[in-house]
């Protein structure tokens, strides 16, 4: 039992490292083509209870 | 096959089959089908009579025999106690080896004892719940004080039970060991005992059908985890030490360079259709770049848009909300969100690059009007995330964890309570 944990704990570490090196799920995602433009749309949530336009 | 010689009478008052296995100290013979208690010594006579005792389940049976420690034993007696308090029931069995003497096997909802009297009394005194004692080298600690009452005998016995005798008991444990000092009217006795598995019970006396599987956990019964959790546990104890090296690489490399850090005045990026641009300089494309935005905003929130340029065209854009607010509702200070925004991001090569950002914002609930503060901006290059490494960590220490968290639940089960580790 304690081998078979060993190889889920490598392909664990293995998986935490392909994710570090490859940069995966990290980059901003409200990232868009600059010619699409911002996502300002005009709707901001913010505060407790707060609401901008 | 028993070593010990079969010899065979009647009941004196049934005339049922009785089996002797018992060497020269039986002092009783009880019979289980009519509850004579017939005197060993004399002739066999009838003494008493256990009325009414009921038969109790009995995994294994007079005459089985079996080697326990290297020792051939043969159980030759059966004896049942009541708690006092709690009136739960136990067997003891009355084991003999011709060559090793008496000895007994606790059953007890399914666990087993097997314990031999001493002659080792306790270096301390044992009259207080978990206070510790020595005995035969080992280091005990105070389980249980019970009077218990028999409530049935079959079989021989070295002595001449009685029914609703009372016995003093006081166990001590230091699994899987117990010891133990039982006190009648008539004598004390001590016993030093170890607990056995009850598949090894069932391998040594082979009993026609399958013992049943203990209930709860003993005060003798030794810890021993579930094999997936001791796996979990030692691989934890491996790959720990490791993810925290591979975190720490990564925090010590990948925490980057700064290659631009300035503070843009309100009046640049606010209502400013040109925005603020920034030039900045990137020297290691392969790895990411983090943008970290702060801003003293107070209870108002700022939306800023940023475009990254190379040459002067429009890489891609991206949005960042800074808000921040606090105060003081019901005695006490609350604060929610935060005076910082952070992105990461790739850029395709070496090079000289603008950063163009624009911004708006309000205050309270409705006001629109943007909080007029600075905004600090810094980039930085070469960042390596850490945060798959840390969840490892995180993942791996828990692992690490649960060993012990398995292990004090279990001693809870054991002491009956919830306040000991």
């Amino acid at each position: 039992m304690t081998k078979l944990v060993f190889v889920m704990f490598s392909m664990l570490t293995m998986g935490a490292t392909y994710l570090t090196i490859n940069d995966i799920g990290v980059l901003e995602p409200s990232i868009e083509n600059a010619r699409e433009g911002s996502r300002h749309n005009g709707m901001r949530g913010v505060g407790r209870g707060h609401y901008g336009k | 096959m028993s070593a010990t010689k079969l010899k065979s009478i009647n009941c004196t008052q049934c005339a049922a089959p009785l089996s002797l296995r018992g060497g020269r100290y039986v002092e009783s013979i009880n019979c289980g089908y009519c509850g004579a208690v017939l005197d060993a010594k004399h002739e066999y006579s009838v003494i008493k009579n256990f009325v009414k005792a009921k038969r109790p389940y009995l995994p294994l049976k007079l005459g089985m025999s079996g080697k326990i420690k290297n020792v051939e034993f043969t159980i030759i007696g059966v004896i049942e106690f009541q708690h006092s308090y709690d009136h739960s029931r136990w067997i003891e069995y009355l084991l003999f080896s011709p060559t090793h003497g008496y000895a007994w096997l606790e059953h007890d909802h399914g666990h087993y004892v097997f314990s031999r009297r001493v002659r080792d009394l306790p270096d301390g005194v044992m009259q207080q719940y978990k206070t510790t004692f020595r005995a035969r080298d080992r280091k005990f600690q105070v389980y249980d004080f019970y009077d218990a009452t028999v409530t049935f005998v079959e079989g021989e016995l070295t002595w001449i039970a009685e029914q609703k005798d009372k016995v003093h008991v006081t166990e001590g444990i230091a699994p899987p060991w117990i010891y133990t000092i039982e006190k009648t009217a008539k004598e004390k006795e001590y016993l030093f005992g170890e607990y056995m598995d009850y598949k090894e019970i069932e391998a040594i006396f082979k009993p026609d059908s399958a013992l049943l599987e203990p209930e709860g956990v003993h005060g003798a019964q030794p810890y021993i985890p579930h094999p997936f959790v001791a796996g979990l546990g030692r691989a934890g104890l491996f790959f720990a030490p490791v993810a925290l090296l591979l975190w720490l690489a990564v925090v010590f490399m990948g925490s980057g360079q700064p290659v631009f850090q300035d503070r843009i005045p309100a009046d640049e990026y606010l209502g400013n259709q040109q925005g603020a641009t920034r030039n900045f300089t990137i020297t290691n494309p392969d790895r990411l770049v983090e943008l970290n935005l702060y801003s003293g905003l107070s209870n108002a929130w700022g939306w800023y848009d940023i475009e990254i340029l190379q040459h002067n065209e429009p890489l891609f854009s991206m949005s960042q909300l800074i808000s921040y607010y606090h105060g003081r509702e019901g005695g006490e200070n609350w604060s929610e969100g935060s005076r910082s925004a952070t992105a990461l991001f790739r850029l395709p090569e070496a090079g000289e690059y603008s950063l163009r950002v624009w911004g708006e914002g309000g205050t309270g609930e409705y006001d629109t009007t943007a909080q007029r503060a600075e905004l600090d901006i810094n980039i930085t290059e070469g960042i390596i995330v850490s945060r798959y490494y840390l969840f490892l960590l995180i993942f791996f220490a828990l692992m690490v964890y649960s060993r012990r968290h398995f292990r004090n639940r279990f001693e809870k089960q054991r002491w009956g309570d919830d306040d000991d580790d």
